[in-house]
C-alpha cells in the first residue's frame, strides 16, 4: 500500500512476444525483497510464491457504450482488482503482465474509466521489455511492438549481451523516434534494481515530464527542433490504408508565451475527440497568463485528464511544453492549433 | 423506536452479509463467515484460504453459500459441515442462491447451477465472465451480467440460454418481482432494463448516476425500483405495461448530500433503507417522503451491502472496512 495516497500501485508489464517479461516476473517473485505483491498474469508460470499472490487474467477487453472504439477497458482487470481490495492484508504493489501481442491501452484506461478502480488504486507505470536484438525487426513488422514502445514509460532493454555498442545505439535512437519521454534502462536478464520499474508514480499528474531528462535536457528555447519525424523507412507504408499498419511517431511542441485557457481546453478537447484513436499517449505542461502554478495535462487515446500543479520556480522560464505521441498524427495541424492558443498580448496602456 | 447494534467488528474487510436463519451472516476478505444471532451472538467460522468474493443466503432454510479467490464455492447449511461445491483453479467470483433451494456460482465465463437436491451441477458458458449472479423471484430464470448484457439460463431447462443484449459492461443484475423485468447495471453509471418477453423491442437505458447503480431493489408492492449511485434516492416506476421505459424517475433528496451505495427496500412496508459512502444508513418512508437516520456512525468506509429480514424486523449492514450491524425495527 502507498501511504501517501493510500492506493496501491499497480504496474503494467508489457513487450513483445519473446522480450523477458516472464524472466522479470520470476524475479520479482522470487527475489528476497520483503514485499508483497500480488501479479495478475495470462498463463501460471512454474513460479515460487512465498509471499506473492499470483492471479490469472483473461485479458478481456470491453468496449464502453459510447460508440467510441477506443473507450476500451479491461473487463476481467476491473473484477481481479476489485476482487484483490477484498482481501485482508493489502498488497505493497500489483503487477498486470499483458501478452506479447496486447495493446497497452485497454489496461491503462481501466485506471481512467472505473471510479471504483481508481478510488482504490493507481497506475504506477507501464513498463516495456524489448529485446535488444530483436526490436529493430520487430518495429518494422509489428505494429503492436511499436505501440508497446508508444507506452511505456519505462523500455527496459533485455539481452543488451547479445549485441554490439554500436547495435544498442541504433535501437535507443529508433526508441527515442517512437517515445521521446520514457527513460531506458539497459538490462541483460532483466536484472534491474525494483526501484527502477516500481513506485515510478508515472501517471501522477505532478510528475507529468519531469523524470523524462530528454525531454527536459533540450534546449528550452527553439520552437521546432523537436522533429522526430526525420526517420527514413515510413513513407512506403503511406499506401496502406489499413491504420494498423500506420507508423508510430511522436513530435513536442514549444510555446515561450503563456497559452490563454479559454482557447487551449476546447482545443485539448477537439485533438482528442479528433485524433483519439491515433493519439497513444499525450502529455503536456502548459502556462497561463498570471496564473503562478503550473497546469499538467495527460491522455491516453480519448481519455484526458489533468489538474493545476506546483507553483512555476523563479528560475523556471515558464515555457508550455507538450509531447505527442501516435499513429500518424498530423503534425501540422495540431501545431498550427497550438501556436493559436497563445495568450494575446497584453495591449501597453 | 429503533435499536442499533453494533454485531461485529472484524479485522479484515467485509464483503457481503445476508440473512440465514435467526442470524445475519457476513462474509470477510480472510476466508471466515461471522453468523450473528439477533440476540447479539457471534459465531465465526472459517470457510476458505483467502478472500470470499461473494456471499449468498437462504433466510428460510439458513443456508449459506459462499465464492473464494481460492477456487472454491462452499455452502454451510445450519448444524451441517461445510460442502466444498466446487474446487477449481479459478476464483469464484459471484455465487447465488434461490428461496427455491436452487444455488449457483461462477467461475470465468462458466455457470454452475445446482438444483434443488441435485448431486452435480449443471455448466453453461457465457458470453465475457460473469459480474454477478442472480435468480429470478418466480422460479424461472438463473441471471448472469456478463459483458454485453444479461445471459438467462432457464431454470425448467438450463440448455436453453437467452440473451438480452446491450452494447457495454454489465455488473449487477436483478429481476423485477413479477419476473417481466431484467435489470443490470453498467460501468457507464447507468441502468439498464428488459421487458423479458421481448427484449430487442422493450428495454431501455435509465441513466443519469454520478457513480455505478450496482445495488438496487424493488419496493415491497413492487411499483418502484429504488437506485443507488446518486446523492439522492431515485425510484423508477414499474407498474405501466413497459415499467420504466419512457418514463421518468422520482428523485428524493436528503437534507444532507451523501452518495449512496446500497439500497434495500422493506418487505410489507412503504420503507426503502439507503447505506452510504461514509458508513451511515437512513431509512426512507415513501409515504411521508422523509428520511430517518438509523446507523448514524461515519466510520469503516462505505456500506457494501444491506438487507432486510424476510420479515422486515431486522435490517442488517455492512460496512467496507470490517464493521457490520442490525437494526431492530420493530414489527413491519
Amino acid at each position: 500500500m502507498d501511504m501517501a495516497t493510500d492506493k496501491t500501485p499497480v504496474t503494467v508489464l508489457t513487450g513483445y512476444l519473446g522480450a523477458g517479461k516472464t524472466t522479470l516476473l520470476n524475479r520479482i517473485l522470487t527475489e528476497d525483497h520483503g514485499k508483497k505483491y500480488a501479479v495478475i498474469v495470462n498463463e501460471f508460470g512454474e513460479v515460487g510464491i512465498d509471499n506473492d499472490l499470483v492471479v490469472d487474467a483473461d485479458e478481456e477487453v470491453f468496449e464502453m457504450n459510447n460508440g467510441c472504439i477506443c473507450c476500451t477497458v479491461r473487463g476481467d482487470l476491473i473484477r481481479i482488482l476489485s476482487g484483490l481490495m477484498k482481501r485482508a492484508g493489502q498488497f505493497d504493489g500489483i503487477l498486470v503482465e499483458t501478452t506479447g501481442l496486447a495493446d497497452p491501452a485497454p489496461v491503462a484506461q481501466t485506471f481512467f474509466v472505473d471510479e471504483d478502480i481508481a478510488a482504490r488504486t493507481r497506475l504506477d507505470a507501464i513498463v516495456t521489455v524489448a529485446d535488444a536484438m530483436h526490436l529493430t525487426g520487430e518495429l518494422d513488422r509489428a505494429p503492436e511492438a511499436q505501440e508497446q514502445i508508444a507506452f511505456g514509460d519505462i523500455v527496459l532493454l533485455n539481452k543488451t549481451d547479445l549485441v554490439t555498442e554500436d547495435d544498442l545505439t541504433g535501437v535507443e535512437a529508433r526508441i527515442r523516434q517512437i517515445n521521446p519521454t520514457a527513460q531506458i534502462v539497459r538490462t541483460t536478464r532483466a536484472d534491474v534494481p525494483l526501484e527502477t520499474i516500481l513506485g515510478r508514480h508515472a501517471f501522477d499528474l505532478d510528475r507529468i515530464l519531469e523524470n523524462e531528462p530528454d525531454f527536459l535536457g533540450q534546449d528550452d528555447h527553439g520552437h521546432d527542433h523537436h522533429d522526430h519525424h526525420h526517420d527514413h523507412d515510413h513513407h512506403h507504408h503511406h499506401e496502406d490504408v489499413n491504420r494498423h499498419d500506420a507508423h508510430v511517431s511522436s513530435f513536442s511542441l514549444v510555446s515561450e508565451a503563456p497559452l490563454d485557457p479559454e482557447k487551449f481546453f476546447p482545443w485539448v478537447q477537439t485533438i482528442s475527440q479528433e485524433f483519439g484513436i491515433d493519439l497513444l499517449r499525450m502529455k503536456g505542461i502548459l502556462a497561463f497568463p498570471d496564473d503562478p502554478k503550473r497546469y499538467v495535462a495527460q491522455a491516453v487515446h480519448m481519455m484526458l485528464e489533468g489538474d493545476h500543479s506546483r507553483e512555476w520556480r523563479a528560475d523556471e522560464p515558464r515555457i508550455s511544453r507538450m509531447v505527442f505521441i501516435g499513429r500518424n498524427l498530423p503534425r501540422d495541424v495540431i501545431e498550427d492549433g497550438f501556436v493559436k492558443c497563445r495568450a494575446a498580448r497584453p495591449v501597453p496602456a | 423506536m429503533t435499536m442499533t447494534q453494533k454485531v461485529l467488528e472484524a479485522d479484515a474487510p467485509l464483503t457481503g452479509g445476508g440473512f440465514a436463519g435467526r442470524a445475519y451472516a457476513v462474509a470477510d476478505g480472510d476466508g471466515h463467515v461471522h453468523v450473528c444471532g439477533f440476540d447479539g451472538s457471534v459465531a465465526a467460522r472459517k470457510l476458505h484460504g483467502g478472500a470470499i468474493l461473494a456471499v449468498a443466503t437462504d433466510e428460510k432454510s439458513g443456508a449459506i453459500v459462499t465464492g473464494g479467490d481460492d477456487g472454491k464455492a462452499i455452502r454451510v447449511r445450519p448444524d451441517g459441515e461445510p460442502e466444498v461445491l466446487h474446487d477449481g483453479r479459478k476464483w469464484v467470483d459471484t455465487v447465488a442462491a434461490s428461496p427455491r433451494g436452487h444455488v449457483a456460482w461462477s467461475a470465468g465465463k462458466t455457470v454452475f447451477l445446482l438444483p434443488k437436491g441435485a448431486d452435480q451441477p449443471v455448466e453453461a458458458t457465457a458470453p465475457s465472465s460473469i459480474s454477478a449472479l442472480r435468480f429470478s423471484l418466480d422460479g424461472k430464470w438463473l441471471g448472469a451480467a456478463v459483458y454485453g448484457g444479461a445471459f438467462l439460463i432457464r431454470l425448467a431447462k438450463p440448455a436453453e440460454t437467452a440473451m438480452l443484449s446491450w452494447q457495454g459492461a454489465h455488473n449487477a443484475i436483478g429481476f423485477s418481482p413479477d419476473g417481466r423485468f431484467c435489470v443490470t447495471s453498467m460501468l457507464e453509471n447507468a441502468l439498464h432494463v428488459w421487458r423479458i418477453d421481448k427484449p430487442e423491442e422493450k428495454h431501455g437505458k435509465m441513466g443519469g448516476y454520478p457513480a455505478k447503480p450496482v445495488s438496487y431493489d424493488w419496493t415491497a408492492d413492487g411499483r418502484y425500483l429504488a437506485t443507488a449511485g446518486a446523492e439522492v434516492l431515485v425510484l423508477w416506476p414499474f407498474f405501466g405495461a413497459d415499467g420504466p421505459i419512457g418514463q421518468q424517475a422520482g428523485v428524493f433528496a436528503a437534507e444532507q448530500e451523501l452518495l449512496s451505495r446500497t439500497v434495500a427496500s422493506r418487505p410489507n412496508s412503504q420503507q426503502i433503507a439507503v447505506g452510504y459512502v461514509d458508513g451511515s444508513v437512513a431509512l426512507f418512508d415513501r409515504k411521508s417522503q422523509q428520511f430517518q437516520p438509523v446507523a448514524d456512525e461515519h466510520e469503516a468506509g462505505q456500506v457494501n451491502a444491506l438487507g432486510f429480514s424476510a420479515d422486515g424486523r431486522w435490517l442488517g449492514f455492512t460496512r467496507e472496512r470490517g464493521v457490520a450491524g442490525l437494526v431492530d425495527l420493530g414489527k413491519a
